[in-house]
């Protein structure tokens, strides 16, 4: 190594380093990029790291922020050290994905339709009936192949001892999966150096995949290519960039509400400048509630009036199908082994975050009495929204969420706080460990497949376990390095 | 094609093309009214006037120097058409419907708007640093028209682009051939006539018309010959002539374009009488003038009733 002053003061020990082993050095599956970014002088970090905040600038790769006055949308935050996984690794949670999307799946439609599973004992029926995104409207409907969530983001994490959970299932509207495949292509348009052929796995096929698994779910489709469109809410919802790009890529219809209507034969119409056109397929990224003002929030200006008559009728395919939402109930969440178990017959590959459920009097007791040494979790927010990180909380704060916990115990559940893992980012001239996580991208169309890597995101900020791209978040390019 | 994104493809070529249109007449005219000869006065309000923006201008200035109109024209926030508004608009739009725009073409006009920001301040300051940043703009702006004509599709998506651009342009011909009446240069007889052929001149930079007049027209500028030249000449890009055409071409191109393709023939119409022969007169000029902006701002309107407006049952 010619920098080695890179690494001077690189300390593991605050929890598991992603790539680099304390008493080792590189990891092996690490090696390889981490030697050749060590030769890099000061002066080449510098150029390169403007080069790649210009092109990122130039090309307008964005995400949104609210409340910043003007500047709707800013450059994309990506650092340039890769994080890496070994491929022997990552075909075991690979299989790990494709077992839970699956079990997802068969747990939704037995939820709308019997509820085995509850009057198995498996999940106690109150929880579901209690559940914000447990929506009434679906129950029964029947999507082809009972397929209800299509796409699937899971957040993963590593704790102190190595071991991948899995943290989040996100299925109404998960997002990312653009800046994964900008941060591989940035990564190898302004750094080819970086990367040796048969190194790692490539992932750019995203686009087709979800192309074919949208377009399989067309009701009618006699040789002819289905319409296909991404339904937004628009340029200022935060994820507009990856709407667009997804849309671009695929060569699908990008619409919104506005743009459409259920004609009097049910069948779903976009407005065109010959007329209307007939859509086969919605790959909707508006939330459930907003989805039908006629069957939810009335006031919603996103949707679109009498979708989901058409969609219960048969007229359109929906993806991912409206009431996935229930799942993604962090107490909802906490069952999704025992739905391993129940429909599978198997033992989960990747487990669950140990979790303690307010719903539960003896668990409600426990957290209650543990408040400074968990993280609280409100069972239905996303991005961070009213978690309480105990070790970081003061006083006034646990008050503040054990009183939030006893008025509605449903709602809340906790988890040990882990030590997420670290990766290396370049920071003024040396190389500095910070926390990530992981999320990929899992499809099940008439087969299951499943990103190579995902959205690696980081906090930046020291011992920050933010992860979040809205609350100073950064993210890497993903490498599954072939190990063997 | 969505009626939505037809309107933001449409709307961006409009505001790109008033800025490129803003750009060279403050580059062409810019030069005229400072190199004014002696003894003849100017003012530079007739910048602002070209363009249509008086009343906007008036309400918020009593200044007509260069270093307001300048500002105005640049950076000013009351005004929609300056500079550095309407190329953040023009992005606006083509970030609303970047999914049927080429990359490369979004990319070239995310960085036309880096540059507008970064560069508006110090071209306000000086003049030569204006002429340079100008001539930036302009060529990054034919980058983006390039960008559309040779790496995508001629579809429909392409047909509204062109027809904002042609629409735009359309107006705009006719403004800059107004130079001369709103500019009213005083002072001795001699120092304005020689202020008024440089006007003349100015136009047809502005409209980078200035060569290809001299080779098919003459090396005399001559206001009536220029206007024959900038409105009847079928083979100049930014002359009537040529746009009326081009417009008539694309409408007929669009599904259920009937009522928009007779809009255009008006147009057309009138452009054909100017070809037979001009008025002497410049007030009959001017009222002339009037009439093209307001069959192109017809043409406007109708494409925006038929393909954006509606009637979807």
């Amino acid at each position: 190594m010619e920098y080695e002053s890179l690494w001077y003061d690189y300390s593991t020990t605050v929890g598991y380093d992603e790539m680099v082993d304390p008493t080792a050095g590189f990891r092996p599956h690490a090696e390889r990029i981490l030697g050749r970014l060590s030769s890099w002088s000061p002066q080449r970090w510098e150029t390169a790291v403007a080069t790649l905040r210009s092109e990122i600038i130039a090309t307008g790769v964005t995400f949104t922020v609210y409340g910043e006055g003007e500047s709707l949308d800013r450059a994309w935050p990506l650092d340039l050290t890769p994080r890496t996984m070994a491929l022997s690794e990552w075909e075991r949670i690979e299989r790990g994905l494709k077992q839970r999307l699956m079990a997802l799946n068969l747990l939704l439609n037995d939820l709308y339709h019997e509820q085995r599973i509850v009057r198995a004992g498996a999940i106690p029926g109150e929880l579901i009936a209690t559940s914000r995104h447990f929506l009434k409207a679906c129950v029964g409907a029947k999507p082809p192949r009972g397929v209800w969530a299509h796409v699937l983001g899971a957040d993963l994490v590593r704790d102190r001892d190595g071991t991948i959970y899995v943290l989040e299932d996100n299925l109404r509207v998960p997002s990312g999966v653009s800046y994964m495949l900008e941060n591989r292509q940035l990564m190898k348009r302004l750094f080819p150096d970086l990367f040796a052929a048969g190194e790692i796995l490539p992932n750019d096929d995203y686009p087709q995949r979800l192309f074919a698994t949208l377009a399989a779910l067309a009701p009618h489709t006699a040789g002819e290519r289905p319409v296909v469109a991404v339904l937004t809410p628009g340029v200022y919802n935060s994820a507009y960039f990856e709407h667009a790009y997804l849309a671009q890529q695929m060569g699908a219809f990008l619409v919104e509400g506005r743009d459409c209507f259920v004609g009097e034969d049910d069948g779903v119409y976009m407005k065109t400048v010959a007329g209307p056109r007939r859509i086969d397929v919605l790959y909707r990224r508006v939330d459930d509630v907003f989805l039908d003002p006629e069957v939810f929030r009335a006031d919603s200006l996103l949707g679109i009036r009498g979708l989901i008559r058409a969609w219960r009728r048969g007229k359109v395919a929906i993806a991912n199908a409206p009431g996935t939402g229930v799942v993604d109930d962090k107490v909802v969440y906490a069952f999704v082994p025992q739905a391993i178990r129940y429909y599978l017959g198997e033992e989960p590959i990747l487990p669950n975050v140990p979790s303690w459920l307010c719903f539960y009097p003896d668990q409600r007791n426990y957290v209650l009495a543990h408040l400074p040494e968990l993280v609280v979790k409100p069972a239905n927010e996303s991005g961070g929204k009213g978690m309480v990180i105990g070790p970081r909380a003061s006083r006034a704060e646990l008050a503040e969420v054990a009183a939030r916990i006893e008025a509605d115990p449903r709602s809340y559940m906790a988890q040990p706080t882990l030590a997420l893992s670290t990766a290396p980012v370049y920071e003024e001239g040396r190389f500095v460990p910070r926390h990530v996580d992981l999320r990929p991208f899992v499809l099940q169309g008439e087969d299951l497949y499943v990103t190579p890597g995902g959205l690696t995101r980081v906090a930046l900020a020291a011992g920050s376990l933010v992860v979040n791209s809205s609350q100073g978040g950064g993210s890497k390019d993903t490498w599954v390095v072939v190990d063997r | 094609m969505l009626a939505r994104v037809a309107e933001q493809l449409f709307w961006a070529a409009r505001y790109l093309e008033r800025c490129e249109n803003t750009a060279r007449l403050l580059l062409a005219v810019g030069d005229a009214l400072r190199d004014a000869p002696p003894g003849a006065t100017v003012d530079w309000g007739a910048l602002v006037a070209v363009i249509g923006l008086e009343e906007v201008f008036a309400a918020s200035h009593r200044e007509r120097q260069e270093e307001a109109v300048v500002r105005f024209l640049v950076a000013e926030t009351d005004n929609p058409s300056a500079l550095v508004r309407a190329v953040a608009q023009a992005r606006e739009n083509a970030r609303t419907v970047r999914d049927v725009l080429a990359s490369e073409v979004w990319t070239r006009i995310n960085r036309l708007y880096h540059l507008v920001r970064e560069g508006a301040e110090s071209a306000q300051r000086d003049a030569g640093a204006r002429s340079q940043w100008l001539s930036e703009v302009i060529e990054r702006l034919d980058a983006i028209q390039g960008g559309m004509a040779n790496g995508t599709m001629h579809d429909a998506a392409y047909v509204f682009w062109r027809l904002g651009v042609v629409v735009e342009r359309g107006d705009m011909t006719t403004r800059a051939l107004d130079l001369n009446a709103a500019v009213e240069p005083q002072g001795d007889p001699l120092a304005v006539a020689a202020l008024r052929s440089r006007l003349w001149v100015a136009t047809l930079r502005a409209l980078s018309a200035l060569e290809a007049y001299r080779r098919h027209v003459g090396v005399e500028v001559d206001g009536k010959a220029v206007c024959a030249f900038l409105l009847g000449e079928r083979r100049f890009p930014r002359a009537e002539a040529f746009l009326v055409e081009e417009a008539l071409e694309l409408v007929s191109s669009l599904p259920r374009s009937e009522p928009v393709v007779g809009t255009v023939q008006q147009w057309r119409r009138v452009v054909e009488r100017i070809r037979e022969g001009l008025p002497d007169s410049p007030a009959e000029m001017h009222t002339l003038l009037d009439r093209l902006q307001v069959r192109v701002a017809a043409v406007s309107d109708a494409i925006g009733t038929r393909f954006f407006g509606g009637g979807w049952g």
